[in-house]
């Protein structure tokens, strides 16, 4: 039988269905944490760090075949605020190489291919991000949720589109032209969107 | 006046043929589009050439890219809509050679924008072919000066196959541009002692100019020793007596061996080259021609006659060849077979065929067996381009040569591995069959090789497809007896006072040359002390220059010996050294000394070398007389 921790204190819990999983497990705490304006922040089973709290993994183990779970909790507003100082980060990787493939295109170098790349993922990661973080209710306030997301949205889709485009004919220069002036000041505008980076955060 | 018509007025003064072909064009030019910044933009085959946003911004942000490069000249693949031209001017850098590949680009843009500015100045090149651009790269670049080959990122993903061989071409024209001042720098000082040396065989033989037009229609065969000659050896064996055979120098041991006398063997080699013939009695029956820059030797060897033709690259020979009786300069195209090749249209010939003219690597040789080469063994490095060659020379010596493999278009269209030399000639032929149609000739040219490299312009054929079975009855003895009767008289009383006006100058050269050293000496010393009287000095100095330069003005070929020493100066001055004004002040004194030092010596030493022209000359000419005086005699016994 395993033994179950929620930030450090055992709890008693009752294997009703006769088999269930950890991830039914951590599904259970999660909707007692949120009475109480928290959420799940991490999860630990016999020891080791489960990767990705969205399922799968660890989480399909039962919960028979364990010795010990451990689940951390963070307020809603912690999580939500890390969440947002990711995309600050993407952000700005995203910026650079923008910058750097912009240049490599028009100087002709070779290093514009991969950074292309690095650009397309880190546009594909931030958005990710941004739809996670939009279910949370902490981020409700902030200006680029109220107010832009879905046109922020829709203008990194036609960016995209348009790069995808251009490289599909062998167009470089509307490649870099869709980088410098359409893309670059929609990172912008959505970094900008998410407000100034606090002092506490910062630290 | 239309924007058109502007741009071609400016193209017009450096490049007349495109001028004209931009006048009659009817191509559809690309179309015009206004960037956002009211920039010219376009599209071609759906592909954007300029940024649609902010284009100067998109060019100076390459021109940076280039200028910080230092490169003395730029050769850009892709006019554009000529911002980076123009961004290139504007940042100081003023010597570009632009080859646009597109008519349709060059027509739309030079309709729509107004680059005429920036295609006036002095050393900006446009051109509408290779040819022209890699012409323009061989006339106004030289050998030292550095270059930078560019081209945008568009260029690049619409023209790929051009790129590659425009890039080619352009390595190879600079590669050929530096050898050719190594050579000139290696070589002058041997071409003027070799031409003094032999002002009594020009005396006594033609200059080549007495076979003008007097072969007209027949086939000339010019022969290399390049590995492909031994596929067409059998059948020129047949057509010995029905066409001529030219062969060049190099080759003349290989044909003897295969039982082919030639015709004619040309050779200009400055240092004796014994060992290219073997002696066999079936050699004297050989005409040689060759140039006045050869080695003595060879004008002294067993031959059934000689004929001398003169290079317009000397000095000496542009002054003194019609007074030899010869107008005709032999172009050179770094190779003994394209100065035949002109020769043979200058006789009249057609067609005119080359074979053994390879120009590139064999399997496994760099010449045809039987040749000076007895063994050799090959081997190129694709991956690293560097190719070795291990040989042994018919002298018995042995040795190996260590060059970069360039590239050639070979005759299936795939690349052959080349070097240096043979592309200089090639790229030398190439331009030179070009312009040469250009001018409405309409002799065959043919490239009967059967490998190696591919030559553009001519026609590719076997050597029987090309002359087929020769001229019947053929009388080559006949004609070049005729033409050696026709000679035009050697003019020794211009010729005399010629040589003389060099000694008189030769020794002012060398009083200002040794005035000047001490003068430069002294002002050093005068620098260090901070004596008031440099700047007397330094006047002096100049004054003695000016009279030295008057003087070296009539007597060109002393700078030509002293070519190596001019090339090292002009690496000084090109250098850049962190040093004071002072201090560079002093280097330069040093510099002017040890200059003037040289020029007085090589004076020196030509004194001694024209006198004994001179006593030569009188000798010709005296025996000129006799022979006159000899000939009137038996005329009036008889």
């Amino acid at each position: 039988m395993s033994e179950v921790y929620l930030d450090g204190a055992r709890v008693e819990f009752e294997d009703t269905g006769a088999g269930a999983t950890v991830g039914e497990l951590v599904d259970a705490l999660a909707g007692e944490l949120e009475k109480l304006g928290r959420v799940v922040a991490g999860v630990e089973v016999d020891g080791r760090a489960v990767v990705s709290l969205s399922g799968g993994g660890e989480l399909d183990s039962g919960l028979g075949t364990c010795a010990e779970v451990k689940v951390f909790s963070a307020p809603v507003e912690a999580v939500a605020m890390a969440g947002v100082d990711v995309v600050r980060g993407y952000a700005e990787f995203i910026g650079e190489a923008i910058s750097g493939c912009v240049n490599g295109i028009r100087l002709g170098t070779d290093m514009a291919e991969k950074t292309l790349s690095a650009v397309i993922e880190g546009v594909g990661e931030m958005t990710r991000t941004l739809d996670a973080l939009s279910g949370n209710p902490a981020v409700k306030d902030i200006g680029f949720f109220k107010d832009s997301r879905l046109e922020c949205y829709k203008g990194l889709l036609s960016c995209l589109e348009a790069v995808d485009a251009a490289r599909r004919s062998g167009d470089a220069i509307t490649i870099a032209d869709v980088l410098e002036y359409e893309l670059a000041p929609l990172v912008m505008e959505i970094k900008e969107g998410l407000g100034p980076v606090e002092p506490a955060e910062l630290s | 006046m239309g924007i058109l018509e502007k741009n071609i007025d400016a193209i017009r003064p450096k490049d007349p043929e495109l001028a004209s072909t931009l006048t009659v064009s009817r191509a559809q030019g690309v179309r015009i589009e206004r960037a956002r910044t009211g920039l010219p933009t376009f599209e071609l085959d759906g592909r954007c050439f300029h940024s649609r946003y902010d284009p100067a911004k998109e060019a100076a942000l390459q021109a940076a890219d280039i200028v910080k490069r230092k490169p003395d000249w730029v050769v850009i693949f892709g006019l554009g809509a000529g911002h980076l031209l123009k961004e290139l001017v504007n940042e100081g850098f003023k010597k570009v050679i632009v080859y646009e590949p597109s008519p349709e680009i060059l027509k739309g843009v030079l309709s729509e924008v107004d680059l005429s500015g920036v295609l006036s100045l002095k050393d900006v090149y446009l051109s509408g072919t290779y040819q022209a651009a890699v012409s323009n790269m061989l006339n106004y670049i030289e050998g030292e000066e550095d270059l930078l080959s560019y081209q945008s990122t568009p260029y690049r993903l619409a023209f790929p196959e051009e790129i590659l061989e425009f890039i080619n071409r352009v390595h190879n024209a600079h590669t050929t541009n530096r050898v050719a001042v190594m050579t000139d720098v290696d070589s002058r000082l041997d071409w003027v002692e070799n031409y003094f040396a032999n002002i009594g065989s020009f005396a006594e033989h033609p200059p080549v100019d007495v076979l003008r037009d007097m072969l007209a229609g027949v086939p000339a065969v010019i022969v290399g020793a390049g590995p492909s000659l031994m596929k067409n050896i059998g059948y020129l064996k047949t057509l010995k007596g029905r066409v001529l055979i030219f062969a060049a120098v190099t080759a003349s041991r290989v044909l003897i061996k295969h039982g082919i006398v030639p015709d004619l063997v040309i050779s200009a080699e400055k240092i004796d080259t014994g060992e290219y013939f073997t002696d066999v009695p079936d050699e004297k029956k050989i005409r040689l021609v060759l140039g006045e820059i050869s080695h003595p030797e060879a004008f002294a060897r067993d031959a059934s006659g000689k004929f001398v033709f003169f290079n317009a690259f000397l000095n000496l020979s542009s002054a003194q060849a019609p007074l030899w009786g010869s107008t005709y300069f032999g172009p050179s195209g770094g190779s003994v077979t394209t100065t035949a090749l002109d020769m043979a249209l200058m006789f009249g010939c057609d067609p005119v065929v080359f074979v053994g003219q390879d120009l590139a690597f064999g399997k496994d040789s760099t010449h045809a067996d039987g040749g000076v080469y007895q063994g050799q063994k090959v081997t190129v490095d694709e991956k690293t381009g560097e190719c070795r060659v291990d040989w042994d020379y018919v002298t018995g010596a042995t040795g190996t040569i260590n060059c970069r493999v360039l590239w050639l278009k070979g005759l299936d269209g795939r690349p052959v591995a080349s070097k240096y030399d043979w592309v200089t000639f090639h790229q030398w032929i190439e331009n030179y069959v070009a312009a040469k149609k250009k001018g409405g000739l309409t002799t065959r040219l043919v490239n009967a090789t059967e490998g190696g490299a591919y030559i553009e312009g001519m026609e590719h054929t076997t050597l029987a497809g090309a002359v087929g079975p020769g001229v019947e009855g053929l009388d080559l003895e006949k004609v070049f007896a005729g033409a050696e009767a026709r000679r035009t008289p050697v003019d020794y009383e211009a010729l005399s006072g010629s040589l003389a006006g060099m000694l008189d100058n030769i020794r002012s050269i060398r009083k200002h040359s040794v005035a000047i050293v001490k003068e430069a000496q002294w002002a050093r010393r005068a620098l260090e002390k901070n004596d008031p009287g440099l700047e007397k000095s330094i006047v002096k100095i100049r004054a003695l220059e000016g009279e030295l330069f008057d003087r070296a003005a009539e007597t060109r070929f002393i700078w030509e010996t002293l070519a190596a020493y001019t090339h090292k100066l002009k690496q000084y001055l090109k250098a850049e050294r962190p040093e004071s004004e002072r201090e560079s002040a002093l280097s330069d004194f040093k510099a002017i000394a040890a200059t003037y030092k040289r020029v007085g010596d090589m004076s020196a030493r030509f004194v001694p070398v024209v006198k004994g022209a001179i006593s030569e000359l009188e000798r010709a000419r005296a025996s000129a007389h006799t022979g006159d005086a000899c000939a009137v005699k038996a005329a009036s016994g008889s």
